[in-house]
């Protein structure tokens, strides 16, 4: 294995330790924002009209 | 916490205290994402058990369905929808389940409580379930210093799952 990729894999370790430490709220907002995010791309694909944010 | 999860979990109390789920527990993604990181979905996996009676008909979960669609979920390719989010009603498909469902884990999350799969019950349905994405998971619940090997390894006994089991261990060393 090259050193950049053990770099790389020991970034991507320590980035997962960081999000497992978040409070499970905190997690839950970020799979709120990727869902939203894939909805809008979803629509935009689709043609359809954006949903009006709902101030959250 | 978002909005959308404080109605779903609000939700799913209400139904289980108007006797409308018996049980539940969230599973799949949005429990792994307790235990792990975030893990990316778009489902809410509910494992429930709804009255015996409904059992008997074609569709036990219809009455279940009307009941949160009376409350404002909408109805998407067969799912009901709540704030953007699928939400999955999922029987039990053995005494694994049965036995989760009977020991969920109750969390507060940000003053709303809910019911998780507990986190050997978790993998352990996931080696029963034993799809691909299931297997990761599984790899990285095992991989956890804080994951009760132990509880889990009794499940897997107890549930006869030890040979599949035994089959996907060494590959799970080999990762670690």
């Amino acid at each position: 294995m090259t050193e950049s990729l053990k770099r790389a894999l020991s970034a991507k370790r320590a980035q997962r330790e960081a999000s497992k430490k978040k409070p499970f709220a905190e997690k839950l907002a970020m799979l709120e924002k990727l869902r939203e995010r894939h909805e809008v791309i979803a629509r935009s694909r689709s043609g359809a009209a954006l949903p009006k944010r709902s101030g959250r | 916490m978002p909005l959308s999860f404080l109605k779903i979990f609000s939700e799913l109390e209400q139904a289980e205290r108007e006797g409308v789920l018996i049980r539940y527990a969230v599973g799949g993604a949005i429990a792994a994402t307790y235990y792990l990181e975030a893990i990316e979905t778009e489902d809410v996996d509910v494992f429930c058990v709804v009255d015996p009676r409904a059992l008997a008909s074609l569709d036990p979960f219809r009455g279940a369905y009307d009941w949160f669609r009376a409350r404002g979920a909408t109805w998407r390719d067969e799912h009901l929808v709540i704030d953007g989010w699928s939400l999955h009603l999922l029987p039990s498909t053995g005494p694994l389940v049965d036995d989760a469902l009977e020991h969920p884990t109750r969390v507060l999350v940000d003053g709303q409580p809910v019911n998780l799969l507990s986190w050997p019950h978790l993998a352990a349905i996931a080696l029963e379930t034993n799809r691909p994405k299931d297997r990761v998971r599984l790899a990285m619940m095992w991989s956890e210093d804080d994951f009760d090997r132990a509880a889990f390894l009794s499940l897997v006994a107890r549930y006869s799952l030890s040979e599949r089991w035994s089959k996907l261990l060494p590959l799970l060393e080999e990762v670690e």
